[in-house]
């Protein structure tokens, strides 16, 4: 059996969206007592307007991951770059200043990204105050609501909005201060079909009109899907990504390669592969029979 | 936020507002409480100026009613009878204040003059009728002969007129010594010009008599504020002759200074008391508010944590939180302030003199504003905490497990120095009461720390092994409590607030039952009667006991206070029923009636009463000789002579004395009758004792002995014989002196012969005297206080009596004290208390009764009517404790009641909003068990759990810390404005009834609201989904 590579370029990157570029990117937190290895050394570049979704089971170090490009606090190793910002050098008044005006997140249930006593365009305008003192320009909470979809409900309650709604008024208050790197956790879940569509509508918009670079963590195969370039991660280790419908395995800096799940089904690890490079630029492996050297 | 915000300010300003009421109240109830002349200055001036010359001017001015300047003259005139001595008085504004029974007033410098209704009639003085007047001599009283004619004419006769308003100012003016008229004066009183005009007659005689020019300044102590104390001192030192530059006065009479000093000593008590008491109940709502505070912070932690996460600074996100949540504890000023004053308002009305109300002084001002800045700063302290979190922390959904083990704080190492600090010095007694009025607080407070720490340890210990057991609902009220950030601090605030508690109604108990214990001591009794004089003590005893025979209502005292022996008063009472009736303070300091039994004198042989006016004694066996060496007549010199003679003493029933002397003995040798008129005529008089006399001349010292064969009495030759009885019935004394006798100048003994009494005496040259045991040589008394120094040869003191004659008494067995008396006293038996039934004119005359019932002292005061004896006056115990009350010790101890109702009510608040602030993240968790399960009784049983188990923790320490602090802070707390004059030891018992209620009601009301709020948060836990229905 034989394994095919092709490389694809990459579509050209939207001006508005800040890149990441992840280098052996380790972190460690500590739980009574004991240390616990979330990441170990992830690499990972997500190119400036990108739109990437982040897959893997759970305790695989999606939300630390998450979290660490939020700028909710520094890697334990590793050197971690959005845009031009340097993460790992900033200090916490330049981390409170990246989450107001480049890296937003949506965490993971609706409403705890908004203030229940507050109508959507009064959290939109909570959500753009930082920036607005920081001097950057923010649109106005009603055209922000617009991009998706919930200029009508502006001013309404919340507990008079559907889920999907409130899903979409949360990321309108993430996006409210126009970052550059939109990060989502679990947009879609507990959502039915029809108001998950409305949400990954909605982010998917926001990557095409404004070249926000967006990352969704997501379990919903079907919501990765619809995300041009799907990332696993596992074990605190970027596994195997996807771009469209392909699975593609992933080169690591330290020449480890990571397969995509179907195939490590064929060649377990420890599986020794012959490397053949075609004349063509191909890249053949060929598994080998550990005991004789022969192909199997 | 706002009603404890309010709570807080409350707290802070009640404190210095109501000090500063009782202040006002001292001021007010010294004041008001003395009489005119006391709380007035009267100054002597050295010549006459007008009152403008010396009354205060400017600001103090308003201090004092209008003066008034008079001058008084002595004066005599010649009455119907008897010359009389009285005063010439002229005063400002005289006519204005006199009502007339006829005639008109006099004014300007008409020699007219007013005399009084007692006088005329009297003296037959009638209107239009011409009086000479006389000024004294010099050295000499009024008198034609001597001093200067004044003639005038009675213009009008006056009535009698108080004396004790601010226009008299208590001159009350007497002729002759007689007692006045009631509030009245028996003075010539004349045009104020008249009579100035007779006293510079009197300064240009030649005279040593000087006229009295006065000005009166009375106070107005209704205007008289707590700041203007200062300026009322300066005013009198200013007023002083030696502030006076030109000397206009030459004296002031005033009992203002010692009143200011009064005042001064009470406003300390309020300020240690009081603002103790309000630094702890600020204290207190501090913390409370600070726990409330920090729930709030808690129950915004994901807004906090949304801030964070979209940008904005720690910094800006704590002042977003301080903004939203201190605003609506700014808004609490206003209707804090307006609380605190009309609680302030209301405690004036209710405990205070009339006329108190709550007035901002800048103490009250400051404690508003720092009230406020305070409560500021606590939310901002919370919010910056909170903000100060990392992001990941304040994003979390699940609460951090607790730290495990117990380690003290800073705070709670402040609070332990401080408290060992005021224990400290409360045991050693160096403390001033206001740092031993801290010490339970603190106490509580560091108690409460500990506990709330060891319990929030223990919860987290105790909930994982429950929850792994299955025991859902215990498991889950464990891990809360210990997750709970202010439940550590709501164990500190229950805790502090029950101490508090407990402490107030200790210290509001205590202070009651002292002041009532030295209110029934310094009356005497519950109440005491003062009555009409009797015709002797006997008389009185004997009423008292027909109107009461069960002896367990009433009893009869009379008093005197002798000369001599430092003012120690003789008090008379009735011995089987004085101990019963009388108010001991405790009955474990009333005397047993085997001791009040002492009182009674030995069985006296019958008296001996004769009557006539001759006596005559037959006498045998008499001799004499010199005694060597006495008196310089060694050597050589004519042989003395001596000149002994017999001496009886007699004793009219009217209490008269008078003595017979036969003799000289000598003159008849061997035996015979001597008999001699006696100097009045006797009826029933009693022969009291024999003596033996010497001639004045006769100062050489012999040994007599002569043997009285009869001694008769009766009128000319008609005599009878008296029985002497035998020689123990007559005992040797020494004549009554108040100087100790240092030696023994003369001895006597009568000895039982055939013949008669034998008399064998040895004359020093003092006096031998037998007296008869009708009446005791010594009267037996408890004594209560230390024994005088005097004591004679028989071991007796000297005293006087009712008759007011000088009495020996023994001790027969001591008190503490004596109710009303004080603590040196002597307590004799009313029957025996006088050798005659004649009652000094300064004996006073009294019925105590043991209770207070209208009915029965009317019955009594009826059946002593009936036997001459009205009742003048009463005083109660009941309007001494009264008294007591009002005054600053007193008002202190009733606000430390209002201060516990206040803590009670912020624990109840703590615990409502601390329930109430994490509502949805309890109700949440009990959504979440639900969801698995547990039923909804297992639910409401989590939530009782968790917060009885907080209440009941707090009670329990807080009962504990109030006990022990009031045992240890009570003694040093002033209960009284001064000293007791009874010397009764005020006593801390612990009132275990009012801590019980203190305690019970405390739990109650925090119960039923911990079961309230259990329910209501199942109830919303249900409404989200979870228990079963």
């Amino acid at each position: 059996m034989t394994i095919d590579f092709e490389v694809d370029p990459v579509a050209a990157p939207a001006p508005r969206g800040l890149g990441v570029s992840a280098h052996r990117l380790v972190h460690i937190y500590r739980v009574e007592g004991n240390d616990v290895v979330a990441l170990t050394s992830v690499d990972l570049e997500v190119v400036p307007g990108e739109t990437v979704a982040l897959l893997g089971p759970s305790g695989s170090g999606k939300s630390t991951l998450l979290s660490l490009l939020a700028g909710l606090y520094p890697p334990s190793a590793g050197r971690l770059r959005i845009g031009p910002h340097d993460v790992g050098a900033l200090d916490d008044g330049e981390l409170d200043r990246l989450r107001a005006t480049s890296v937003a997140l949506v965490l993971q249930g609706a409403r705890r990204n908004l203030l229940p006593y507050a109508t959507p365009a009064q959290n939109v305008a909570f959500a753009q105050a930082a920036a607005r003192r920081y001097g950057q320009d923010v649109s106005d909470p009603k055209a922000v609501l617009d991009l998706v979809g919930m200029a009508d409900r502006a001013d309404a309650a919340l507990r008079d909005l559907a889920p999907g709604q409130v899903q979409r008024v949360a990321v309108a208050v993430a996006i409210g201060p126009g970052p550059g790197l939109l990060l989502a956790d679990e947009p879609t879940s507990q959502l039915d079909h029809q108001h998950r569509d409305e949400v990954m509508d909605a982010l998917l918009d926001i990557n095409r009109e404004l070249g926000t670079t967006v990352v969704v963590v997501t379990h919903d195969a079907e919501v990765a899907a619809r995300i041009p370039r799907r990332v696993t991660i596992r074990d605190g280790r970027i596994g195997s990504e996807g771009v469209g419908t392909e699975e593609l395995a992933v080169v690591g800096r330290d020449g480890s390669l990571q397969l995509p799940p179907h195939v490590i089904e064929v060649v377990p690890p420890g599986s020794l592969l012959r490397v053949h490079h075609e004349a063509d630029g191909r890249i053949v492996l060929e598994p080998v029979d550990s005991a004789e050297g022969e192909p199997r | 936020m706002l009603l404890l915000a309010a709570l807080v300010v409350v707290s802070c300003v009640v404190g210095p507002l109501y000090e500063r009421a009782i202040e006002q109240g001292a001021v007010r109830a010294t004041l008001t409480s003395a009489d005119r002349i006391s709380r007035g200055v009267s100054l002597t001036l050295n010549q006459d100026h007008p009152a403008t010359a010396v009354a205060p001017t400017g600001p103090a001015a308003r201090l004092f009613a209008s003066p008034v300047a008079g001058v008084e003259v002595p004066v005599g005139f010649r009455g119907a009878t008897f010359w009389r001595v009285t005063q010439l008085v002229g005063r400002d504004g005289l006519c204005d204040h006199l009502v007339l029974a006829s005639g008109s007033c006099p004014s300007g410098t008409s020699a007219g003059v007013l005399v009084s209704e007692a006088v005329a009639r009297a003296e037959h003085l009638a209107v239009g009728q011409p009086l000479a007047l006389w000024t004294p001599g010099a050295d000499t009283p009024p008198s034609p002969t001597a001093g200067t004619e004044v003639d005038v004419r009675i213009a009008g006769i006056y009535r009698p007129y108080r004396a004790d308003d601010d226009y008299w100012f208590g001159r009350q003016y007497v002729t002759d010594g007689a007692a006045p008229a009631l509030g009245g004066a028996d003075a010539v009183l004349g045009g104020a010009g008249f009579v100035r005009a007779t006293a510079g007659t009197l300064l240009d005689g030649p005279t040593r008599r000087r006229p009295n020019f006065a000005v009166d300044l009375p106070l107005r102590a209704d205007a008289v504020g707590v700041d203007d104390l200062a300026l009322l001192s300066a005013t009198l030192t200013a007023l002083l002759p030696a502030g006076q530059r030109e000397s206009k006065i030459a004296s002031a009479t005033t009992q203002l200074d010692s009143l200011i000093e009064q005042i001064d000593h009470s406003r300390d008590q309020a300020h240690a008391i009081v603002l103790a008491v309000g630094v702890q109940l600020a204290l207190l709502a501090l913390i409370a508010f600070g726990v409330v505070a920090a729930g709030a912070a808690d129950q915004r932690r994901p807004e906090l944590a949304l801030a964070r996460l979209r940008g904005r600074g720690r910094a800006r996100t704590a002042l977003g939180f301080a903004l939203d949540v201190g605003g609506l504890a700014l808004l609490g000023l206003v209707p804090g302030v307006a609380l605190a004053w009309l609680l302030t308002w209301l405690g004036c009305r209710i405990w205070l003199p009339a006329g108190i109300s709550p007035h901002w002084a800048p103490l009250a001002v400051g404690a508003a504003a720092a009230s406020v800045l305070l409560v500021l700063l606590l939310v901002a302290i919370v919010g910056a905490r909170a903000a100060r979190l990392p992001v990941g922390e304040l994003l979390r959904t699940v609460p951090a497990r607790p730290r495990k083990g117990f380690v003290v704080g800073i705070g709670e190492a402040v609070v332990a120095a401080a408290t060992a600090g005021a224990l400290y010095l409360t045991l050693r007694g160096d403390g001033s009461s206001g740092v031993t009025t801290l010490a339970p607080s603190l106490l509580a407070i560091l108690v409460g720390l500990m506990l709330g720490r060891a319990l929030v340890a223990g919860a987290a210990l105790a909930g994982t092994r429950l929850f792994w057991r299955g025991r859902i609902g215990a498991g889950s009220a464990a891990l809360g409590l210990a997750r709970r950030p202010g439940a550590r601090l709501a164990v500190t605030v229950i805790c502090a607030a029950t101490a508090l508690a407990v402490f107030s109604v200790q210290q509001f108990s205590v202070g009651s039952a002292n002041r009532e214990q030295r209110a029934g001591v310094v009356t005497g009794a519950a109440v005491t009667l003062a009555v009409g004089r009797p015709a002797s003590a006997a008389a009185l005893a004997d009423a008292v006991h027909a109107a009461d025979p069960s002896g367990t209502y009433a009893t009869p005292v009379m008093a005197i206070y002798p000369v001599g022996l430092g003012g120690r008063p003789m008090v008379a009472v009735d011995p089987a029923t004085f101990a019963t009736v009388s108010n001991w303070g405790r009955d474990g300091l009333r005397p047993a009636a085997n001791l009040m039994a002492h009182l009674n004198p030995p069985a006296a042989p019958p008296p001996m009463i004769v009557s006539g006016d001759r006596v005559s004694v037959s006498v045998a066996a008499e001799s004499w000789r010199v005694l060597a060496g006495s008196d310089g007549q060694d050597g050589g010199g004519p042989a003395p002579t001596v000149h002994p003679t017999l001496d009886l003493h007699l004793t009219s029933t009217a209490g008269a004395t008078q003595v017979v002397s036969l003799g000289p003995l000598h003159e008849k040798g061997g035996a015979g009758t001597f008999a001699a008129d006696l100097p009045k005529v006797c009826d029933r008089c009693r022969l009291t004792q024999i003596g033996l006399g010497a001639d004045p001349e006769d100062y050489a010292a012999a040994q007599v002995s002569v043997t009285i064969t009869q001694v008769a009495f009766g009128t000319g030759q008609n005599l009878v014989p008296v029985d002497l009885g035998p020689a123990a019935d007559w005992q040797s004394i020494t004549p009554i002196t108040f100087v100790p006798q240092t030696g023994h100048d003369a001895t006597g003994d009568l000895h039982d012969t055939a013949a008669g009494l034998r008399l064998d005496a040895t004359d020093l040259g003092g006096v031998v005297l037998l007296q008869h045991l009708d009446q005791p040589v010594a009267r037996p008394v408890l004594m209560a206080g230390p024994a005088p120094d005097a004591i004679d040869e028989i071991g007796a003191h000297t005293t006087n009596s009712l008759d007011g004659l000088a009495t020996r008494v023994t001790v027969a067995g001591t008190l503490p004290f004596v109710p009303k008396y004080g603590g040196t006293a002597f307590l004799v038996d009313i029957r025996h208390a006088a050798a005659t039934p004649d009652l000094d004119a300064t004996v006073t005359s009294q019925v105590w009764l043991s209770r207070d019932d209208p009915a029965a002292e009317a019955a009594l005061a009826a059946a002593l009517r009936k036997d001459g004896i009205p009742v003048a006056s009463r005083a109660t115990a009941t309007s001494l404790r009264h008294t007591y009350e009002q005054s600053a010790a007193g008002w202190s101890g009733q606000a430390t009641l209002a201060v516990a109702v206040l803590a009670v009510l912020l624990a109840l608040a703590l615990v409502l909003l601390g329930v109430a602030s994490t509502r949805r993240v309890r109700q949440d968790d009990l959504a979440a068990l639900g969801l698995v399960g547990a039923r909804a009784r297992t639910l409401r049983w989590s939530v009782l759990l968790e917060l009885l188990t907080v209440v009941t923790t707090g009670l329990v320490g807080g009962a504990f810390c109030g006990l022990v602090g009031a045992h240890l802070a009570l003694p040093h707390v002033p209960l009284f404005a001064g000293p007791s004059p009874v010397p009764l030891q005020e006593e801390f018992p612990t009132d275990w009834a009012w801590a019980a209620v203190a305690l019970l009601g405390t739990a109650a009301v925090l119960v039923l609201l911990v079961v309230g709020a259990a329910r209501s948060l199942v109830r919303g836990a249900a409404g989200q989904g979870g228990g079963e229905r």
